[in-house]
């Protein structure tokens, strides 16, 4: 068989291909549109599969959505937080007793960095469905004692918010490894060029090492936003009405479990690759290399 | 005699089990250049980053100022202000350009204002042949235009003594030339410099005293018209033969 007839036949299954690809998505859109048009005409959940689906999608539409937005809020606002807490953080990290530091300044030091170490070995060390658990009845109790009525301190401590300072609180450790990380990777010169033109460790760090580090470490705080999307799910436990939450709702009206999760699977995959899309794109601006969907911590 | 800015007394240092430094004993004066030679392992970085404190020796006495860097007490920052230190592999800050190399450790350091740190700078950076790139990205620079930014940074600070870490070694031989140019007129102004380097023409042409390292320890040290025609000691004339039978 020649070169010829080859590149004939490939570019023939090619066209094929195209063909059969196209009809099977005109079918399937028409299908989609059919069973739109159908169950949202119905009163009753219907017995099929993808049928049950796309009636308790159109039906809970008010309420996934709002969960949706819930999620989307608190991954957003939680990684934001947590980069803030996690910039200072990191600061009393790295802090590392010199010899020529006096007495006090050594023992400031050693306690700053033990302790956080310390949070990052406890954060890192528990699950966050534990850890949501444990700060809003820590919060919840703490206002009790104030005298507060349970309506007060649920208007004031509400699962939004213990909600969000949970994620905020766990991403904090996850990014001030992130951030030491961004900082161990800067080469030795930049800092010893720093030093030696009489800059103060402070400077250095603030200055020279800092910018350079939190640049590198963009991708990696990314990661940790696509992940607190996924994992924010679990605050649902205490009552946060994220899309975990919505679904398990949505499920409760309608009778229906296995449809509406895979509604939910399929919501939060879109969200997940609408922001690695996303990532991508500020990657390419920032000149930054990329990364898919991270896997959960 | 002249007078004496940098004084280092019975300086030592150890790796761990190795011993780089076995008691150093040697005088820098105003406006000497000091070149340090030797086989790679001698000591001699090792020697040059202790005087800035870049690395923390075990014993012994640096004089500078009428101050002992080893003294625990003493203002490092203030000191190494006065002390320029040019490195091998440049280290210019990458996120900042040309300009803000220079200017930040005066700004932040000396707290001078922006427009004349810039001035300084651009003074500087016109003087190493660099007016043209004073806006450019310091990661974008070749080699040799680093190694000026680094020297012209450095002297922003206008230092009493400048260091020489190696500053051709990572330049490749036709670049070599522009840097070690630069090295010569800050030489013919009067700079005091102590200068770690594998370039021999150098040493012989520019510097006031050749100090030969061996093992930790200075052998041998003088002009470099006795050190290079005639050296004592048998270690540094079999260091020295490969080059001398070059010429």
């Amino acid at each position: 068989m020649n070169e010829k007839t080859t590149n004939n036949r490939v570019r023939m299954l090619k066209i094929a291909a195209c063909v059969i690809g196209l009809a099977l998505l005109v079918w399937f859109g028409i299908r989609f549109a059919e069973t739109v048009r159908v169950c949202s005409t119905l009163d009753k959940n219907p017995q099929g599969f993808w049928d049950s689906m796309v009636y308790m999608s159109i039906k809970g539409k008010d309420i996934l959505l709002k969960g949706v937005w819930t999620t989307v809020r608190i991954a957003l606002l939680g990684t934001g937080i947590a980069f803030v807490l996690a910039i200072l953080l990191v600061f009393l990290r790295i802090q590392e007793p010199n010899k020529r530091d006096r007495d006090a300044v050594k023992a400031l030091k050693w306690a700053a960095c033990g302790f956080a170490k310390l949070y990052v070995f406890i954060i890192r060390g528990t699950p966050m469905m534990v850890q949501a658990l444990i700060f809003y009845y820590f919060g919840f109790n703490m206002f009790k004692r104030t005298g507060m009525t349970v309506t007060e301190i649920n208007h004031v401590w509400s699962f939004f918010i213990s909600g969000l300072c949970t994620v905020a609180l766990n991403s904090t450790a996850y990014l001030t490894e992130v951030l030491r990380g961004g900082i161990l990777a800067i080469d030795r010169g930049q800092t010893e060029a720093a030093r030696s033109l009489g800059m103060t460790n402070w400077q250095t760090m603030l200055k020279v090492v800092f910018p350079q580090a939190v640049k590198n470490s963009i991708p990696a705080i990314g990661n940790e936003f696509i992940i607190n999307i996924k994992d924010s799910s679990v605050l649902s436990v205490i009552g946060v009405m994220d899309l975990m939450y919505a679904t398990k709702s949505v499920s409760g009206i309608y009778f229906r479990s296995l449809e509406i999760y895979c509604v939910a699977a399929l919501l939060y995959l879109v969200l997940t690759w609408l922001s690695s899309q996303l990532l991508k794109w500020l990657g390419r601006k920032l000149d930054m290399p990329v990364r898919g969907i991270p896997s959960s911590n | 005699m002249s007078d004496t800015v940098l004084r280092i007394e019975g300086l030592e240092k150890s790796f761990g089990e190795l011993r780089v430094l076995k008691g150093i004993d040697m005088e820098v004066h105003r406006g000497e250049v000091v070149t340090i030679i030797g086989a790679s392992g001698s000591g001699k970085s090792t020697l040059l980053r202790c005087v800035n404190l870049l690395e923390e020796a075990d014993a012994g006495h640096i004089w500078f100022d009428g101050k002992d860097l080893m003294d625990l007490r003493v203002d490092l920052n203030a000191l190494r202000q006065n002390i320029g230190m040019v490195f091998q592999s440049f280290n210019l800050f990458n996120n900042k350009n040309v300009l803000d190399n220079c200017t930040l450790a005066p700004m932040s350091v000396k707290k001078i204002p922006r427009a004349q740190a810039e001035e300084t700078a651009k003074k500087h950076l016109t003087a190493v042949g660099l007016k043209d790139f004073i806006y450019a990205d310091a990661t974008r620079l070749s080699g040799g235009q680093k190694q000026r930014v680094a020297i012209a940074r450095a002297l922003c600070m206008e230092p009493e003594i400048m260091l020489f870490d190696e500053p051709t070694s990572a330049l490749d031989p036709e670049i070599v030339g522009e840097v070690l140019d630069v090295m010569k007129e800050l030489a013919a102004e009067g700079m005091t410099m102590m200068v770690v380097t594998h370039e021999m023409a150098f040493a012989r042409e520019v510097s006031d005293r050749v100090v030969f390292m061996d093992q930790g320890v200075i052998l041998e040290q003088g002009s470099p018209a006795e050190l290079f025609a005639n050296p004592k000691n048998e270690r540094t004339r079999a260091f020295l033969s490969r080059y001398l039978e070059d010429k």
